[in-house]
Formats: structure tokens, sequence, C-alpha cells
């Protein structure tokens, strides 16, 4: 049995962070994914970081637009953690190379993103995520931290009250094995794939959230869905929003501007108005000549050709928002750490409480890179204060009984993973979209059940083991389903509209009532839903 | 659209031997290569093994073979390549294949990208915010940074196919991020790590590289600038690789000497004028090359017209380069 000080499940921003920041603190630490770390979602990334830099900016400027954005959903302390870390580590990345874009004087150039009030996102062309991860990914590599590429974990080892480690599946061998460990940090990432379509990669299932669920913590703020404007009309691609800050611009079909000149809004208000002007909304760059074009849109020159057929300085890309990202997710507090004693989260299938009801741009992977570190940094002296334990060998039997279970399931329902799958991300699009309301919202809700019903008996059609993708996206749809269950119930209860959640029936902001966190726990018949205050008081 | 797809099927898990079979998709004008597999392992056929992540064409993780060209499958549309209602997918060539289309990457390029080091040290102290650096310096650093490491270059590569232990124009590509980063502070030494057997110097320039990587990325001239870097700082060749600097002097010796190359000195001396056994394994090569009239005699080499001329011109460069 694998044994490590500190085990980090996911290789995108936030778990490469957490790791170096691990094993910077002296432990022994590994990293466990289910892609190769390059292959992260994080990969795909556009934008950039936002961080207060020089002496117009200050992080208490950042901090307030985050608020702003917010909604009335941001805990202070977390975004004043937020907000005082992240230029001294965009300046650390700096240092060990992120090749972001410099301005005349040689220092780093920003981007003014929408929400944000000043310039302050560093950016590396529209390939900023990609950047990041390599380079991390090249520190990973020179400290020698141990990967475990193509491994998912399927469950969290609870022992005693305490997190021990994690059971993974190989997918190379089929292979189920338990990896101890004194502190997990889940770093697992978005969960965009219970929307079809969305702007999600292959990996974004909610894999982590659904795993500390059912460990039985709670998912916060579920029912902020952000979604993106600036979507291609066919796939999963979309444009930077840099985009609108190198001065492309959002024309109708008249090839009339959709924005007044300067107008950055945020994401949502932004989608739901392109949204209403129906289809036939276009960036159009040609202004930016094919020189800017070239250095600026390294991705997107090359995807929009490839994918949409378009070439950016002779012609408007169409585009349409879409799904993008869930803004909750595990709770934790601001070091990363969980209810559950020994079990950190950081990244996006975290919620330490920095965007609340919706997420200026930029502030993503901001989040990534500073509560990443913080989280490894805080699991590191989890585990040098706590003495190893070895985990039993009940998890591990008790993880391939249900494996064998499922491999012994009739294939007679005429239901497939597909299938199910395919149901829960289009009921999601329909009823729990950018506009909700309550028919919907209870239509969603009977639906869920439904799906997870049918979940329960669903069967294999290939039973063999080696890079076996059908069971694979099993335990995919079975996190898929518990994080739809809680966007669901914490949608339906959420009888207001605040940030990125819009009712048409509740289309008002009401402070009196709609000024909580939902927090969404697993139940015995389904999610239970509870609130807590939002905390804005800063840190000590 | 209905198109005939061709897949590469192999299963060690059930013994049998590499085998295509082949399935009917029916999908919009629209649908890449990577819809078309999608189609097949969701509605016929689930033991089909594959790779994909992104589906945008930024990650890497579908390169595919299609109808005999290396490609991303998730961005290369069924239109584009459908040859006679046929599109055919293979595993990557010159790496081991896993199952289906899954191959064994960690030999081909994990372990290689490692080889050359390609992180960052800081040079000496650090500043306190970020390196003033002009945009111009980075921004070649930046674009040789989007590759995507999805090996494509490598798949391509003519050396790699016959050695596998070249460190191949991706890894080499990587390098050159870390040695044009002005941030750097190991430049001489990965310099001279690439300069080592199997790493810049067993490139035989054949382009091909460049031709295969779908971002444009020119890999192979990447490769060369390292090269070329590494001889403007007097690192001609690595520690375990004398063969490659006598060889260079020893072709900038004979051009200079009559103005053309003389190919049988430069087999000697490349090998070392000292070096017995060296030399000894020359020996089969020149018997069977003398009856075809093709050993060159070496030494007794005729000066071209102009070889004066040529060696005034390397003589200037010489001194500027100094
Ligand atoms: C297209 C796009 C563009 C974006 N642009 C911006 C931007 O410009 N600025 C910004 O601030 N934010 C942006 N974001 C958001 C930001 O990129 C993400 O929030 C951030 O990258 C998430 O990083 P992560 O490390 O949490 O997750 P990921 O990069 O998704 O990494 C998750 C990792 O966990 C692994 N994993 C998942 N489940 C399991 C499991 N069960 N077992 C083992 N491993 C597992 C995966 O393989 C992967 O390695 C963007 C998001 C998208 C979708
Ligand atoms: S250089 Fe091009 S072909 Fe080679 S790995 Fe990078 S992106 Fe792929
Ligand atoms: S799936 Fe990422 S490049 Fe194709």
């Amino acid at each position: 049995m694998p044994k490590y000080d500190v085990l980090i499940v996911g290789g995108g921003v936030a778990g490469l962070q957490a790791a170096l920041a691990a094993k910077y603190a002296g432990v022994q630490v590994a990293l466990l994914s289910k892609t190769h770390p390059l292959r992260s979602h994080s990969a795909t990334s556009s934008d950039g970081l936002n961080a207060a830099f020089g002496s117009d900016d200050s992080w208490q400027q950042h901090a307030q637009d985050t608020i702003w954005a917010g909604a009335g959903l941001c805990d202070h302390a977390a975004v004043e953690e937020m907000c005082r870390a992240a230029s001294d580590d965009i300046i650390r990345l700096d240092h060990v190379g992120v090749p972001f874009n410099r301005n005349a004087e040689g220092k780093l150039d920003r981007w003014t993103l929408g929400g944000n009030t000043l310039p302050r996102t560093a950016f590396s062309a529209d390939m900023t995520g990609h950047a990041v991860l390599n380079t991390l990914h090249e520190q990973c590599m020179r400290e020698d931290i141990p990967s475990h590429e193509e491994w998912l974990a399927t469950s969290l080892a609870v022992e005693d009250g305490c997190c021990r480690g994690v059971l993974a599946l190989e997918f190379g061998t089929g292979n189920l094995e338990a990896f101890s460990a004194s502190a997990v940090v889940l770093a697992t990432g978005g969960t965009g794939r219970v929307y079809a379509p969305s702007t999600a990669s292959q990996s974004c299932c909610g894999d982590g959230m659904s795993l500390a669920y059912r460990a039985g913590l709670s998912l916060r703020d579920m029912e902020m869905v952000q979604y993106h404007p600036l979507g291609f009309c066919e796939r999963a691609a979309f444009a930077s929003e840099g985009a609108l800050g190198e001065g492309a611009v959002l024309c109708n079909t008249d090839g009339q501007p959709v924005l007044q000149a300067n107008d950055q809004p945020l994401r949502d208000a932004l989608c739901r108005s392109l949204a209403s002007a129906g289809d036939g909304v276009a960036l159009d760059f040609r202004s930016l000549g094919k020189e800017r074009i070239g250095t600026r849109f390294l991705y997107l020159g090359r995807a929009a050709t490839e994918m949409a057929g378009i070439s950016l300085d002779t012609a408007p890309l169409p585009v349409m928002p879409r799904m993008h990202r869930v803004l909750g997710g595990i709770r934790t507090d601001t070091s990363g750490a969980t209810a559950l004693s020994g079990l950190f989260a950081a990244g996006e299938c975290a919620s330490p409480g920095v965007h609340g009801a919706n997420a200026l741009t930029g502030n993503a992977l901001t989040a990534s890179v500073v509560f990443g570190r913080r989280a490894g940094s805080a699991a590191a002296a989890h585990a040098s204060n706590t003495a190893p334990q070895a985990l039993t060998d009940s998890a591990l039997q008790d993880a391939q009984r249900t494996l064998e279970a499922v491999f012994s399931r009739p294939t007679t329902s005429g239901d497939t993973v597909v299938t199910i799958q395919r149901a829960l991300a289009s009921t999601m699009a329909e009823h729990v979209g950018l506009v909700r309301d309550e028919a919907g919202l209870r239509e969603a809700v009977r639906c869920v059940a439904d799906l997870q019903a049918r979940y329960a008996q669903v069967g294999l059609r290939h039973h063999g083991k080696m890079y076996n993708h059908e069971l694979l996206s099993f335990y995919e749809l079975g996190a898929l389903l518990d994080v739809a269950g809680a966007i669901v119930a914490a949608a339906q209860e959420r009888k207001e509209s605040r940030g990125v959640h819009y009712r048409s029936d509740f289309p008002a902001t009401n402070d009196a009532e709609g000024s909580y966190h939902s927090l969404v726990t697993c139940g015995p018949d389904g999610p239970v839903l509870t609130t807590s205050p939002v905390n804005t008081g800063q840190s000590a | 659209m209905e198109t005939t797809f061709k897949v590469y099927r192999f299963d060690p898990e059930n013994g049998s031997k590499p085998d295509f079979a082949t399935y009917q998709v029916d999908l919009p004008d629209s649908a890449t290569v990577m819809d078309g597999l999608r189609q097949i392992r969701d509605e016929q056929d689930p033991s089909l093994a594959f790779r994909a992540s992104c589906e945008r064409g930024s990650c890497g993780d579908c390169a595919l073979r299609i109808n005999k060209k290396g490609r991303l499958g998730c961005t290369l549309k069924i239109a584009k390549t459908v040859k006679n209602g046929v599109v055919t997918v293979e595993p990557i060539r010159n790496i081991p294949v896993l199952k289906d289309l899954v191959y064994d990457l960690e030999s081909f390029l994990w372990k290689k990208i490692k080889s050359v080091q390609p992180w960052i040290t800081p040079r000496g102290p650090e500043p306190d915010g970020e390196y003033v650096v002009a945009e111009e310096q980075l921004a070649e650093v930046r674009k040789a940074m989007s590759c995507i490491m999805c090996g494509l270059c490598d798949e391509g590569c003519a050396v790699i196919k016959i050695d596998k232990d070249f460190v191949g124009p991706a890894a080499l590509t990587k390098a050159y991020r870390a040695v044009f980063d002005p941030r750097d502070g190991q430049h001489d030494e990965r310099l001279t790590l690439v300069s080592e057997p199997g790493g810049v110097w067993d490139c035989t320039h054949c382009f091909e590289a460049n031709g295969h990587c779908p971002l444009g990325l020119e890999p192979t001239d990447r490769l060369f600038e390292v090269r070329d870097e590494a001889i403007r700082q007097g690192i001609r060749s690595g520690t375990q690789n004398p063969k490659v600097q006598r060889h260079y002097d020893s072709f900038l010796n004979s051009v200079k000497r009559s103005g053309w190359l003389d190919e049988g000195r430069l087999a000697i001396e490349s090998e070392g004028l000292t070096n017995v056994a060296g030399l000894a394994k020359l020996l089969p090569t020149v018997i069977r090359a003398i009856p075809k009239g093709k050993a060159p005699m070496p030494y007794f080499h005729p000066k071209r017209p102009g070889a004066q001329a040529i060696r005034r011109i390397i003589d200037k460069a010489q001194r500027s380069e100094v």
C-alpha cells in the first residue's frame, strides 16, 4: 500500500500548487490524478490571474470589486486572504517561469476584465492556465514529486473520524488500491459536465465534491452556476474575455455593438443580455489586425480557424453563452481545511467563500493558486503533527466488493451510463440554466431523483479491466448526480435572484431572506439543505 | 454525414492480435473525428479505448494517426479528412500501444521531457517584484511554451523511428523554453545536457517535426536554435559526446583548407586519430566502398576554386564570434 504524509488528488493548477507547498514544507507528498496533470482542465483556462499591482491599485480595491461581484455572499476573511496574497503568488509564478505578457517597461501587462474596476489581470496571451500549469509541472518535476497518473480516486478512507487516505482505481489495470496518507488535499476541479453544452473538459465531473459529500461534508453555494459569455457556437471552446479588453467588439446581426465602449460587465449580466439578443451575436476582432491577433490570441486564432472555420482577421466569430462552472463547492476555511480532520480542499472543487454569488473574471485561477498553496501548507502541517496511522484492509475490501457488485449487475434495464448522463446534462441545461423558475426546478428535482434511481440499477456492458471507460464514466456519473442533486436543492430553496442565480419568478434580490450560504449535505433520502450566515467580518 | 470508421483495435486482455474494426457513424457535417470515436464508444462498442480531455485542441491528449497523418482527433473535422467515405484511426507510430488507441507516453515523451530539466532555476537573488524583461524576449518563449505535448513531432521524427534514445523535438522544444527564458540561471548546464548523446546533435535535419506540429511551432527550428546557442556559448558537445566536437572541428578545418568537405578525413577525425577501436569500425565500410570507387582518399583532397576566399570568410566569421 503506497503511503505518504500528504496525498494530493488532482493535478490541475490547485493540485500542483498544493503539492509544491507541501514539498517545500518538507513532508513526503505525492500526486494522484485521473488525467496526466498537463491534460487537466486548467490547461484550457485563458484569461489570466487577478492581483493588485502598482500604486494605482490595492488589495483592498481588489477585495472591494470581488465583494461587489459576489452580491452579498462573499466571506470577507477569505476574500481578504486571497487579495492580500495574490500579488506575491503571481510574482512567485513569474520567478519560476510563467511567461506573463510585459508592458513597454518590461513589467507585467494587465487586462481589465469583467467586473474589475482597474487593469489587474496578469496574462500569458490567451493561454494563461496552460502556461501556469506547465510552469508548475516543471517545478514538480524539479522537486521529483511522485505522480500517480490515470488513477481515479473512488472514495475517501475515513477511520475514527479522520481522513486517512483514498481508495483509487488505476485505469490501465482496473485494479483498486488504497493510498494511505496523514492528510489528503482534494483538488479535483469543477463539475461542468453536469450540463451540456458546457465549457468543461471531460474530467470535470465533480468527483471531489462527491467524495466529500459522501463523507458527510457540506457543499456550499452550489446553486451559483456561472455561464461564460463567449462560447463557440458548437463546441466546448470559447474566446478569452481578454478579447473585450483588447478591443474586440461584440456585435449583433446588423454589425451593431452590443456593449457600450469600455463596458466590462460581469459575466451573468453579459450572458443574459446575449441570450436575450438571440442567435447572431459575434465577436469581431478585425480592428485588432492580424499581428496583434497572432501574438495576443495564440490559442483562439488557431481554434477559431480549426473549429469554427473562421479567420479572426477577416470575419467575426459567432459566440453564445455556455455553462462554465459552479462557483460553490466543498466548504473549507481559508487554509483549505474541511470539517473532516485530515481532509483539505482547494481549487474549483472547493468553496473557501471568495466567489459568493458571482466571480470576477480572473479570480478563479487566482483562487486556485492562492488556496492551492495554502491547502498544501496546511496539509503538510497537519501531517507533521499527526502520528501516521496505517489504513486497515477493510476500506479496500469494501471498495472491491462494491466494484464486483457493479460488474455483476444485469444490463437488462435498457439504460446505459451514457443515456443517464445525457439525460442529466440536458435536464440541467433546460431547467437549471441561466434563467430558472419554480416549475422548472421542481421538474429538475423529479428528474434527478429518477436518474439516481436508474443509476442504482444500471449495469455495465463492458467488463474488461484495462482502460474501461464505461467503468470510469460509471464513477463519474455517480459524482455528477450527487452534484446535480445539490445544485437543484439549493437553487429551489433560493427564492430570489442574486448574482448568477436568476429566477424569473423572483427577479429581485431579497436581502432580508437571501443573505445566506446554502449548505447541502447527503441525507438518507437525498440532499438535505441547511444554511449558514455569511461572514462579513475581516480576518483576525 | 455517414462515414465508415476503420479503427485500430488491440486488447492484450483477450490475447488477440491487433486488427482493424469497422463501424458506421452518422454525424453532422461539423463533427470531428473525436465525435465519431465517441459515438462508436457510446452507442456501439463500449470496449473501445482512447484518450481525450479538453476537446478543443488545448491539452494534447487526443493525438492519433488519422488517415495516415498525425492529427488531434478533437479538432479535426471528419469532412476535412474523410477519403472515399472512410476515416482510418490508429495510435501514433513508434510507441508501445497499451490498448486500442491508448499508448504509453511514459518513455516516449514524459521521461524525455524531464531529462532536459526544463524548469526555471532563478539566477542569483530574485527581484522583489517581477523580472523586468522586454516583451520581445518572452514572446518566443511563450510561443514555444504553448506546446501541448501532443508528441506528434516525435511521432513524425525520422530519428526516433530508429533510435528510441533520441530525446526528440518535443523535449527539445521544451528545452528551448528554458534555454531562451531570460529568467533562468541554468543556461550553460542545460545546454551541456542537451548536447550529450541523444540530444541536439542526433537530429538529422529531416524537418519532419515542423511538418507534423499541429500548432505550427516549428520544433525542428527550435532544436537548431538551441544547438546554435550551445555553439555560441562554446558548448559544442556534452562531456559524453567528444565525437561531436571532433566532427565539428574536422568539418571546419576541412572546409577551411580545401573549400569543401574531405569526407575521408571527417570520418577518421570524428572517430579520433588515436581511437584504434573506432577507426577499426570504419574498415568494413571502406572495404565495401573501394571496389565501387566511393572510398574518398583522406587528406589528398584537391582544393576547389575560390578556396582562399572561403577561408577568409571563415576567418572573418570566427573573429567576429570572438
Ligand atoms: C475554459 C475555461 C477558461 C477559464 N479561464 C479562466 C481565466 O481566464 N481566469 C480564471 O481565473 N479562471 C478561469 N477559469 C477557471 C479556472 O481555470 C479553474 O477554476 C481552475 O483552473 C481550476 O483548477 P483546478 O486545479 O481546481 O482544477 P482542474 O484543472 O480541473 O484539475 C483537476 C484535476 O483533478 C483530477 N481529478 C478529477 N477528479 C479526480 C478523481 N476522482 N481522482 C483523481 N483525480 C481527479 C483531474 O484529472 C485534474 O488533474 C476557466 C475555466 C474554464 C473552463
Ligand atoms: S512541438 Fe508541436 S507537435 Fe511537438 S509536442 Fe509540441 S505541440 Fe505537439
Ligand atoms: S482532447 Fe485536448 S487536444 Fe484533443
